[in-house]
């Protein structure tokens, strides 16, 4: 294997093999592929029939409904065409931090990612790629060519995780770059104000992007499963707190629950879809179960 | 800020503690770096800097902890400034209402002076002032009292019979200067007329109070005092049915005066007597009572008073109860080297007891050799034919036999024992001391001449006549003793050549008397001759036996328990009048109803049938209205109260009147808060 193929597990690709992920809602691409299009025209899945305007083109003129009422009506069609897929990586600090035995959190996001563009450009979608802390670190404009995943994987594995999360400031920023509706995946511990990732995200959807949000979190953030006196120490602040987590673990899990909840509810009711991933877990099957399930959803 | 046990400061290295436990004992700990710090507990939360900036915080509090327990140790308190303007005003003001302010002349009482003067001084004081007023007799306190309130306390103060005393006046000042009214700015004003008795209580206070001001306001009579007191009064004799009476009457005042005394008892008067006396002069005055009869008496009072008034009328009156038991009693023991010895003296004594007031009388004879195993306490008289050597181990039985009211007759013969002497002599039992021996004649000087056995047998006396009658200047002395009298003796019949025959003394209650001859030489030619009972009777005594119940106010009164009292001695509800005439309940101790508080002067008697009496008088020199002068006042008040915060205070700080403040009240507050502090830091922080 290439080292620049650190992060593409034959294993799981020939998993994903069977697997597609396409977009929930119309989104713009140049050439026919498996997604909805916006536009109308050159497909062959009828879509709906409106009056006739000077200046169409007769070849689209219904005869038949001509034929029987004397009116004049354009058939359309739905145009099935290639997705434009915005991959949000966060590669902050906080993703560097990897519980007892588990992979780093941006190892497993990094995995994803590969998966994902592997899959996605398997499809003849454009896949972009951006790395993300406070701002937006490294960016790989979208492409479609079989060739660009190698440019993906060499940037994924080039990558450390350094610096704050700034989600909002993100999103916002991606939001306002994208010059196509497209889906966006979001990789991220979402380590920020809530309200903040939540209006970036708003942004997105008002945009009429297809947002997928992967909620990647170590075993040891869900489950606090330490024992004797511990000093946590923020790895993106100075922020440190002496204590016996073992105490508090109950407390802490129920407050991580009513997060997790919350930004599921949001994300649920802006259509956005929320997958939680543990770390602790095989990728492939995460992963994998996510697909199915998304494709059981379309 | 100084240190009281500055030595307990060196505790204050103990702070090193902390810092070294803080150095060593860090505590084991994991770390972890962590994403999710805002889901622990978000109070916990907190940034290296700030955990270190704690650390250093309860290690300065540990340290503060230990520096603020030596300095608790040291008792640091402050010096005061006493000019401080911001301080509470508190006034003590003492009034002197004892009886002397009772004396009054043309310009009013002194009491109503006193009043007018401390009114205005009140009236001068500062509005929001803290008054607290002592009545200086009474010792009783008003405290806490607005100006109002305090010119009407002062218009209702009356009279007390008791001397006006400061000790109490001057420890609540004491006091509340160090405690209570610490931080207070304290005056003192005391008003009084300043006589002695004022001026030895000043004389007894050991160390000054310092407070901010001190005032006096000396109430003196505007012209000359004019006083008389009786200050002291006892029965001197019993005899015939008469009381002989000697008063004490002193001039207290400034002027010479003339007044006239007289004693008087329920029933009967004496004849009053004209005194005249100067300023300071003291006389004593013999009064006669005709009491009418020769029978014993039980307590009567009798009230020795000096007519008309002056300056003060409650000094002009002196009760004294007394009772008379005529006649000792008459349990003779003759001592001597053998009963030959003292055989004169026993028939003389068997031919007295056949007259009446002799009936009763008993008598015993006993060998110098068998006196150890006698009692002597069974008998009222003792006579010896000797000095032997066997009285020496005697000597304290004897003192005590006197002590409680016996009666010895010492003989002197050629055998005189000087060791037994020397033992006698030192116990002050012999009324002289026996010298050099002399071996040559002289005579008794003749009786008539000799006042003091007149007085002391009474010139009216059957007995007494028939010695004056008989010749005793035929009475030859060959050998006797050149006898030097004790200097509380009394020569009562000397020899012709100056030197003494009978002397006497007394000795507690009882006498001692010596006589300068043998039994069988020339007191034997007495004995054998017409006076032979005189002589006899003139050696056992014949006083009458008279207890005096007169007391000070000063003094605990005790009035002899009845025979029911007595038998009923655990019970406390005997009921009597105080002076007063108010009742109050008493108890029985040691044979005698006891008073602890008998309200002023005059009579305390019983309830039950027949009265006892008990008198109650002034205490001594309460009404001397000798006046001080001004320096002498202001002496004797500065035993009392120092005034001010000058320099000399700033140089002796070690006196224990100048007014620091304890600090120490502080510290333990600023260590309980530090302790609180520090339990909850280090719980906080896990350390």
């Amino acid at each position: 294997m290439k080292s620049s193929r650190k992060y593409l597990d034959p294993q799981l690709l020939s998993k994903l093999s069977n697997m597609e992920l396409v977009a929930k809602c119309a989104v713009e691409g140049f050439f026919s592929g498996q997604h909805p299009s916006p536009f109308h025209g050159f497909s062959v899945e009828y879509s709906e029939h409106r009056d006739y305007q000077p200046g169409d083109e007769l070849k689209y003129l219904d005869w038949k409904v001509f034929g029987r009422s004397d009116k004049l009506y354009i058939k359309q069609f739905q145009q099935e065409t290639n997705a434009t897929v915005y991959i949000l990586l966060d590669c902050s600090k906080s993703m560097s931090f990897a519980g007892e035995g588990n992979v780093t959190k941006m190892d497993y996001a990094s995995y994803l990612a590969a998966a994902l563009s592997y899959l996605m450009l398997g499809q003849s979608d454009s896949v972009g790629l951006y790395m993300f802390a406070d701002r937006i670190v490294k960016q790989i404009p979208p492409h479609s060519k079989r060739k660009h995943l190698n440019a993906i994987l060499t940037t994924l594995q080039s990558s450390s995780p350094a610096g704050r999360t700034n989600l909002a400031e993100v999103l916002h920023s991606v939001a306002e770059s994208t010059k196509r509706r497209g889906l966006v995946v979001l990789i991220s511990d979402l380590l920020d104000e809530q309200a903040d990732i939540y209006s970036g995200l708003a942004h997105l959807k008002y945009l009429k992007h297809d947002v997928i949000i992967l909620h990647t979190m170590d075993h040891q953030e869900l489950n606090l499963d330490y024992e004797g006196l511990v000093q946590f120490e923020d790895v993106e602040s100075d922020q440190m707190i002496r204590t016996f987590p073992h105490s508090l673990k109950e407390a802490y899990r129920s407050r991580v629950r009513e997060y997790l909840d919350d930004i599921e509810k949001t994300a649920g009711k802006s259509g956005i879809d929320y997958c939680l991933l543990d770390t602790s877990e095989p990728l492939d099957k995460a992963l994998i179960a996510y697909l199915a399930k998304r494709k059981r959803m379309m | 800020m100084s240190f009281t046990e500055w030595i307990f400061l060196f505790g204050a290295i103990g702070a090193a503690g902390p810092v070294l436990a803080h150095l060593l004992a860090r505590p084991k700990f994991q770390r972890v770096p962590f994403t999710m710090l805002q889901f622990l507990r978000s109070g916990q939360i907190e940034s290296r800097s700030r955990r270190r900036i704690k650390d250093i915080l309860i290690l300065l509090i540990r340290c503060l902890i230990v520096v603020l327990i030596a300095i608790m140790f040291a008792r640091p308190r402050m010096l005061l400034n006493a000019a401080s303007g911001n301080s509470q005003k508190v006034c003590y003001i003492g009034l002197d209402n004892s009886l002397s302010m009772s004396y009054t002349d043309g310009t009013g009482s002194l009491l109503e002076r006193m009043k007018e003067s401390v009114s205005d001084y009140i009236g001068s004081l500062d509005s929001d002032s803290v008054i607290n007023i002592c009545e200086l007799a009474t010792g009783q306190w008003i405290r806490g009292l607005t100006i109002d309130e305090s010119v009407h306390a002062v218009e209702r103060i009356n009279i007390s019979s008791y001397t006006a005393g400061f000790d109490d006046f001057v420890s609540v000042v004491r006091a509340d200067a160090k405690g209570k009214y610490s931080d207070a700015e304290i005056s003192v004003a005391v008003s009084s007329d300043f006589t002695s008795a004022v001026s030895q209580c000043f004389d007894k206070i050991s160390e000054p109070v310092r407070v901010d001001s001190f005032e006096v306001f000396p109430i003196i009579p505007g012209v000359p005092a004019v006083n008389l007191a009786v200050t002291d009064a006892h029965v001197a004799s019993v005899r015939n049915g008469k009381l002989k009476i000697e008063a004490t009457v002193v001039n207290y005042g400034q002027a010479v005066q003339t007044r006239q005394l007289y004693a008087k008892t329920r029933a009967i008067k004496s004849k009053p007597l004209e005194v005249s006396l100067a300023a300071g002069q003291k006389q004593v005055v013999t009064l006669v009572l005709e009491s009418g009869s020769n029978e014993n008496m039980l307590i009567v009072p009798i009230e020795v008073e000096l007519v008309e008034g002056d300056g003060i009328e409650g000094d002009d009156k002196y009760y004294l109860a007394a009772s008379v038991n005529s006649g000792m009693g008459h349990n003779v023991l003759l001592a001597g080297n053998s009963y030959d010895e003292t055989f004169l003296l026993k028939t003389a004594f068997e031919t007295l007891s056949g007259m009446d007031m002799y009936e009763n009388a008993s008598l015993k004879q006993v060998d110098y050799n068998d006196l150890s195993g006698i009692d002597i306490g069974q008998y009222d008289i003792i006579m010896f034919s000797s000095i032997g050597k066997v009285l020496e181990g005697v000597a304290d039985d004897l003192e005590s036999f006197v002590q409680t009211g016996g009666r010895i007759v010492f003989f002197l013969t050629g055998e005189c024992d000087s060791t037994a002497v020397k033992a006698l002599w030192a116990k002050d039992i012999l009324p002289a001391l026996p010298g050099e021996r002399l071996s040559k004649s002289t005579h008794i000087q003749a009786f008539s001449t000799s006042s003091a056995v007149s007085s002391s047998i009474g010139s009216d006396d059957p007995i007494s006549q028939s010695l004056l009658n008989y010749e005793m200047d035929r009475v030859q002395v060959s050998d006797y003793y050149k006898l030097d009298c004790h200097s509380q003796g009394e020569c009562l019949w000397a020899l012709e050549s100056g030197d003494g025959f009978v002397c006497s003394k007394e000795l507690g209650k009882g006498k001692t008397v010596i006589v300068n001859t043998s039994v069988d030489d020339s007191a034997g030619t007495l004995m054998k001759s017409n006076a032979c009972l005189a002589f006899c009777a003139f050696l056992l005594g014949n006083e009458a036996k008279v207890e005096e119940y007169s007391f000070r106010l000063d003094e605990r009164v005790r009035i002899p328990a009845s025979d029911m009292e007595l038998r009923n001695a655990d019970r406390t509800d005997f009921q009597v009048y105080n002076c007063d005439g108010q009742m109050s309940t008493v108890r029985v101790s040691d044979s005698f109803l006891v008073l602890n508080d008998v309200h002023g002067t005059g009579w305390v008697k019983t309830l039950t049938s027949p009265t006892r009496w008990a008198g109650v008088n002034l205490c001594a020199g309460e009404t001397d209205m000798t006046a001080l002068t001004m320096d002498q006042i202001e002496n004797a008040a500065g035993n009392a109260f120092v005034a001010g915060f000058d320099e000399k205070i700033q140089m002796d700080k070690s006196s224990a009147d100048f007014r620091y403040k304890p600090l120490w009240k502080y510290f333990a507050w600023v260590l309980v808060v530090l302790l609180l502090l520090e339990i909850t830091a280090a719980n906080t922080m896990k350390r």
